[in-house]
């Protein structure tokens, strides 16, 4: 054990809690809600999983976790990391953290400085954050390198000279570099191939740090995931174990999202999603789902079921009655509880051993 | 990169060639006989047309233009571009007297303006639609609105007529820099303060920027390693492109403020119809505005790896 350990204790369930986040964007049309009241908890160890369609809130998310949104997104709520909100840090300490506490990988299109060396661009987090001089920063960049079969040369070539997928290894690089507790992956897979998006599945595997991912990508995040949170519309609408969730989804959404994947049945979600500008009232899925009912029409309360978190009418009691056999849905296999009975599942992935440089060999 | 370079060093040529050409017809664009011209020089006012024909022969004119050009080049080439008509020098020789004045003003203009619109340009950027912004954005707007022989004129009236602090003209010590340095680089920094500005405020906007600020690096080395390298491609493009306008104003403000440079020279010389001075003095600019281009392209290539590697 080292001296992280007493960090450890001190938020032994979560590295990063999100509670009653909103991002409210100011624009020329009104203002969008991309991030609607979404709380949630990611604890140490694991990988999280944040799926959705495109425009649903889950890249304004991740992005104001570090701060990096522009000056128009209007954020409260609280984001709790290692004890502390980072809405209410100072922007120097922020910084510190930024880079070296919590990484970002980004997208790959045009997240790369187009005059800078890879390698450079790999070692700043480095060098800016243990203070290296630039020759031992990018020794370890190289080994890096090396590591995530790239070639140990390739660190001195622009990113213009390397593929997509070499791209999105070379941010992945650039994220763990400072050996952060905790990454944030904004889509890693997006406009790669099938084989390149197995070898960034791969490679995520091989990596051992607590991390949020933001995919659309449903094959990536069953891969690579320990949870999945399921947004739609600026709000969390499920949040489940990865298995438990492609096994059987609990919201209709959810549902809607596994069945239109190829090899489930390729059958889209009717309708599209709302306008983030006025969110229809209620239950935001209602108008595009098969099972609403007039109760759909007030907005669901969070169900329990068996440690999954659900935002739908067909999970919750009212009145001490189970609306569950009104919908003609087929009832989940499992037990149902309350609201605020067990929150905390018992998915721990406790199978995986960590070592100090965050990579598994 | 070699093959680029040799690639651009090669492309020169013909871009030479044409230069020379049309300095050289000049000679036959204008109106009048030269020859007739010289001969009344020498001569005095009416000249008789068996001196003009020898005129014209010791002069080349009798030649087909083709052959006195392939002359003409033969001897540039060399060094030597003829003899002035007017003053019976070396054309070289005029030139090499004139140089160091315009040398001296036009890189101490440029080396200011160019300092100060990167200066303010960053500044404004980084500190967009503050007080300081504001500011600039005055500055730049009366740079580019008040003409710069008024300016010129203005100046040499508050500083050298009622301060007498400054002397009003002439080529001397630095207190003779101070006033037209001041006059020529004010209004040509005044748009390059503005397209820097723009320029690093569109790179600021880059996906990059945001990466670069999500790794924890400090505004500065945000702001110039990852911002400013990039927007230093189109600011050094608008530069250079502007060079030809640092040529163009540089003939005004030498004769406003008497400074006895190339560009006077080349006023004095279209006014006594001195051809061969006119033709050395716009072949010499048209191959300094080639090599300025030339040289912006191999920074291109300094800068941007996309172009060193592109090949």
């Amino acid at each position: 054990m080292n001296i992280n350990s007493y960090s450890q204790h001190y938020c032994r369930y979560y590295l990063l809690k999100i509670e009653e986040l909103k991002v409210h964007l100011k624009t020329e049309f009104g203002v969008v809600r991309a991030v609607d009241g979404v709380s949630f908890e990611v604890e140490r160890g694991e990988k999280f999983t944040l799926i959705g369609e495109s425009g649903s809130g889950k890249s304004v998310l991740a992005q104001s976790i570090l701060r990096l949104l522009p000056k128009n997104a209007h954020v409260s709520g609280r984001i709790i990391f290692e004890g502390r909100n980072l809405l209410e840090l100072g922007e120097e300490e922020m910084r510190r953290i930024r880079g070296r506490k919590i990484a970002w990988i980004p997208q790959s299109q045009s997240s790369l400085n187009p005059v800078l060396t890879v390698g450079l661009q790999c070692a700043e987090p480095v060098m800016e954050h243990f203070k290296t001089d630039k020759k031992s920063a990018l020794l370890k960049v190289a080994r890096m390198f090396e590591f995530f079969g790239m070639g140990r040369g390739r660190i001195s070539d622009y990113p213009h000279q390397f593929s997509g997928g070499m791209r999105q290894r070379v941010l992945v690089a650039m994220g763990i570099s400072a050996d952060p507790e905790f990454l944030i992956a904004d889509e890693p897979t997006k406009g790669l191939d099938a084989s390149k998006r197995k070898n960034i599945a791969e490679l995520f595997e091989k990596i051992d740090k607590t991390m949020l991912i933001i995919t659309h990508d449903l094959e990536f995040a069953e891969r690579v995931s320990d949870r999945i949170a399921v947004m739609y519309c600026g709000e969390v609408v499920e949040i489940s174990p990865a298995k438990e969730f492609f096994r059987e989804p609990l919201h209709p959404y959810s549902k809607g999202l596994l069945e239109s994947l190829p090899s489930r049945g390729l059958k889209p979600i009717r309708g599209f999603q709302p306008s983030m500008i006025n969110p229809p009232s209620g239950c935001r899925f209602r108008e595009r789902c098969e099972f609403a009912k007039k109760i759909c029409e007030r907005a669901p309360p969070e169900s329990i079921v068996d440690g999954r978190i659900v935002r739908c009418w067909m999970y919750a009691y009212e009145e001490g009655v189970r609306k569950v056999g009104s919908f003609g849905f087929r009832k989940p296999s499992v037990g149902l509880c309350q609201k605020g009975n067990t929150r905390r599942n018992s998915n721990r992935n406790s199978g995986k051993n960590r070592n100090s440089n965050g990579i598994q060999g | 990169m070699k093959k680029y370079l040799i690639r651009r060093v090669l492309q020169i040529f013909p871009t030479l060639f044409g230069v020379s050409l049309l300095s050289f017809s000049l000679l036959y664009l204008f109106p009048g006989d030269p020859a007739e011209f010289v001969a009344q020089i020498r001569y005095g006012v009416e000249p008789s047309p068996q001196i003009v024909e020898e005129v014209r022969r010791e002069l080349g004119l009798d030649e087909p233009f083709l052959i006195h050009y392939f002359h003409w080049l033969t001897h540039v080439l060399r060094g030597d571009f003829g003899v002035s008509w007017t003053e019976g020098e070396p054309v070289s020789k005029l030139i090499m007297q004139r140089l160091p004045a315009s040398a001296e003003l036009f890189f101490t203009t440029f080396a200011i303006s160019v300092a100060f619109a990167m200066i303010l340009g960053v500044i404004s950027a980084v500190r967009k639609d503050k007080a300081i912004d504001h500011f600039c954005r005055i500055f730049s707007l009366l740079g580019i609105s008040i003409p710069s022989f008024w300016l010129g004129l203005i100046l040499i009236w508050i500083f050298s007529v009622q301060l007498h602090l400054l002397p009003a003209f002439g080529y001397g010590g630095i207190e003779h820099l101070i006033l037209p340095v001041l006059t020529w680089s004010f209004s040509f920094m005044a748009i390059k303060t503005r397209f820097v500005r723009s320029c690093l405020l569109e790179a600021l906007s880059q996906d990059y920027v945001v990466v670069a600020k999500a790794k924890g690096l400090r505004e500065r080395v945000i702001v110039f390693r990852h911002a400013l390298r990039n927007a230093l491609i189109p600011i050094i493009t608008y530069f250079s492109l502007s060079i030809h306008h640092l040529i163009i104003g540089s003939i005004m403000v030498e004769v406003v403020f008497s400074w006895p440079g190339l560009g006077s020279l080349l006023v004095e010389s279209v006014f006594k119809r001195d051809f061969p001075v006119v033709q050395a003095l716009v072949l010499i600019s048209g191959v300094v505005f080639v090599i300025v281009n030339l040289i912006v392209d191999l920074l291109y290539a300094i800068i941007d790896p996309r172009i060193r590697f592109g090949d």
